[in-house]
């Protein structure tokens, strides 16, 4: 069987912060079950906490998923497992480590900050907030992001990303850095079957990284105010200082809005 | 305050549906073809040629608890064995009986010498569902002059594996799990931690662990299904499935092998014996050939690298693993060897670790089973298909960065 403690005060200013202790283990070696500190997440939530930090989390999955409350905090120590701020729809999440796949999933709204790397899949069908990466993720990173209204996701990478960066996307933005990294930031099939959204990468792209659908594109003004804006919210998060050489910058958009058609059958319906 | 978890917890649901599934030992379950899954991996080696606790794998391996459903676990020690029984077979066995016990002796003494033999020692788990079939171990030496093996004159290696398969797919009742050289593999049908319980893995001291946690998506459990599926000192742990399943196992059948434990996993394990134990291929060309890279990848390697990459192609394509997985890859001889690689297209998890010391190389399906034990480390993704490998000695020799035919040295 296996625990979590937990703390809610008062602070001088009327917040309420929260400290949940997940660093216990069973017999077996085994952290905290994920349902048991999702749980204890939300009951702190509930009596009204708006600062929470947790610590010793090791592999648990959902962390904070669907939470809903835009003045939320959430601190994060150790390693947050799949699926972190799934559903995320307003908070702030901080993680100081790395995250693993599935990095907000589906997230609407809110903001998700990794000191270190998030693997695979990170901010899947992401249809609003930030993700907000310090080193590099995985595969698949972004992958089917849309956008709606005002609702308009964005996810910012400082290090290198695996391949189909964008693929399926519809909507928002991604920025890959490329920091610290001798090869392209970016593998292959960037941006497949994309028909909405900008992809940015600070590096060299060649064509044949392109995916169906994708093509490096020029940068206009609205592209650099986009970046601009992105670039000092990723400095202010990570103390980290980026330059700005617009022709490093390459955007990668979609070539239409029908990225397959005439690619598996020749005549075009 | 201090909130004790609920008994009503996912894990606890779990455990009751697991309780209510049919189980199996060693005999085969009827109405199966094979079986598919969706798991855990995790291996740690130590390249310095220390030793790393059997603890150690347990922890790393049972803090993915949800990569796991109770229907399979296993693992692989390397490196284990004093001087005097490091350069025998060892042949750990599954008998549901003494009957299949008595039988598999009689077939073992026809084609060479036990030179010793004893139980593996196990311990009772409550949790752990029976049938729980005997554990028995052999150290064998194979007589290739014995008139009892249909092909004359071959290696020991070769009469290993006709022995193995004989026993594995005409005894009934035994399953030979492990059949290498300083290695053995521990599994069976239940949790990680049960089955490190089962076999008191903190009892072993071993150069490299390889593990495997199942979560079995589509058919039922049973002892030898579960992972590492290990021929000679080759052993892997797989997590996804093999969609091209029937080719490869017309590919290794029509090469000698016997395909008789009901999962896709035991066709990868019979492709790396063939294509670098027998055909003498580099491990990195294996990989090239089980996860080739696209035709258009092809193109833009230099004119040798490309016609390399087509004649694997042509040569081994019945070899190709179609589908989404990731492995781990162990052998001892002729050092021990850990090989840790994805599909082409990277549709399952699969993180590297090395410890900030650079002594200790961590592969596994999740970041934090890396984290578990090793608070300090490096992590990184390889790429798609490309191998990550390590050997006791070396280090490193592949990151699972480099190009195709980057580092080529066997």
């Amino acid at each position: 069987m296996t625990s979590v403690t937990s703390d809610v005060r008062i602070m001088r200013d009327g917040r309420k912060e929260a400290t949940i202790d997940a660093s216990s283990r069973d017999p077996h070696g085994r952290p905290v079950d994920q349902q048991t500190l999702n749980e204890e997440i939300r009951r702190v939530i509930a009596a009204g906490a708006d600062r929470i930090s947790v610590t010793g989390v090791m592999g648990q999955r959902y962390i904070a998923s669907a939470c809903t409350d835009r003045e939320l905090y959430i601190r994060i120590d150790g390693t947050p497992g799949n699926g972190l701020g799934a559903f995320l729809d307003g908070p702030t999440i901080e993680v100081f480590g790395n995250a693993q796949d599935m990095t907000g999933n589906t997230m609407a709204c809110g903001r998700i900050i990794v000191h270190g790397n998030a693997w695979d899949v990170t901010g899947l069908a992401a249809r609003g907030g930030r993700i907000l990466i310090r080193d590099s993720s995985g595969y698949r990173v972004g992958i089917h992001m849309k956008e709606y209204g005002g609702s308009v996701p964005s996810i910012i990478i400082g290090g290198r990303v695996g391949d189909y960066l964008g693929e399926y996307m519809a909507g928002g933005s991604i920025l890959v850095l490329g920091n610290g990294s001798r090869r392209s930031p970016a593998g292959s099939s960037i941006g497949a079957g994309m028909h909405g959204g900008s992809i940015y990468v600070r590096g060299p792209v060649e064509e044949h990284q392109l995916g169906i659908g994708a093509a490096l594109q020029p940068l206009d003004d609205t592209d650099r105010q986009r970046l601009e804006d992105m670039i000092s919210d990723f400095e202010r998060c990570f103390s980290l200082r980026v330059t700005r050489n617009w022709p490093e910058y390459l955007k990668i958009a979609p070539l239409s809005s029908r990225p397959f058609c005439g690619h598996f059958d020749p005549i075009p319906i | 305050m201090r909130i004790e978890s609920p008994r009503t917890g996912a894990r606890q649901r779990n455990e009751e549906a697991y309780a209510a599934l049919p189980a199996y030992g060693a005999a085969r379950p009827e109405g199966s073809s094979y079986i598919m899954g969706g798991c855990g991996i995790a291996g740690v080696m130590n390249m310095a040629g220390e030793k790393v606790c059997g603890d150690r794998i347990a922890r790393m391996l049972s803090t993915m608890s949800e990569r796991e459903n109770g229907l399979g676990a296993g693992y692989a020690a390397y490196g284990l064995f004093p001087d005097d029984l490091k350069d025998l077979y060892c042949l750990q066995f599954l008998f549901d009986d003494e009957k299949a016990m008595t039988v598999t002796e009689e077939y073992l003494k026809n084609r060479g010498a036990i030179v010793r033999d004893e139980r593996v020692p196990t311990q009772r788990v409550d949790s752990l569902r029976p049938p729980r079939p005997i554990v028995w171990r052999y150290f064998f030496r194979p007589d290739p002059r014995s008139e009892k093996f249909r092909t004359k004159e071959q290696s020991e290696d070769e009469c290993m594996v006709e022995a193995v398969m004989g026993i594995n797919g005409a005894i009934p009742g035994a399953i030979c799990i492990s059949s290498g050289k300083d290695m053995a593999v521990f599994k069976g049908n239940g949790h990680s931690y049960e089955i490190a319980e089962h076999f008191d893995i903190a009892r072993y001291d071993a150069a490299m662990w390889l593990s495997h946690s199942r979560f079995p998506t589509n058919s039922p459990g049973w002892w030898a299904g579960a992972h590492p599926i290990s021929l000679l000192d080759w052993s892997v742990c797989h997590n996804g499935e093999i969609t091209s399943y029937g080719v490869n196992r017309r590919f290794v059948e029509m090469n000698g092998y016997r395909c008789s434990l009901l999962t896709d996993t035991e066709v990868i394990t019979y492709t790396w014996d063939l294509l670098v134990r027998r055909h003498g291929l580099p491990i990195p060309m294996a990989a090239v050939i089980m996860a080739p890279p696209y035709y258009r990848d092809i193109e833009r390697l230099d004119e040798n690298g490309k016609k390399l990459a087509y004649q694997l192609r042509a040569t081994y394509k019945e070899a190709f693993l179609n589908g989404p997985f990731s492995i781990l890859v162990g052998r001892s001889r002729p050092e021990i060897t850990m090989v840790a690689m994805a599909d082409r297209k990277k549709l399952r998890p699969l993180l590297i670790g090395e410890s900030d010391d650079g002594k200790t190389v961590y592969a596994a399906s999740e970041e934090c089973a890396i984290r578990s034990v090793q608070e300090r480390a490096e992590t990184w993704e390889a790429d798609p298909g490309s191998p990550m490998i390590a050997r006791v000695g070396e280090g490193i020799v592949r990151r699972g960065i480099e190009p195709p035919f980057g580092v080529m040295d066997r």
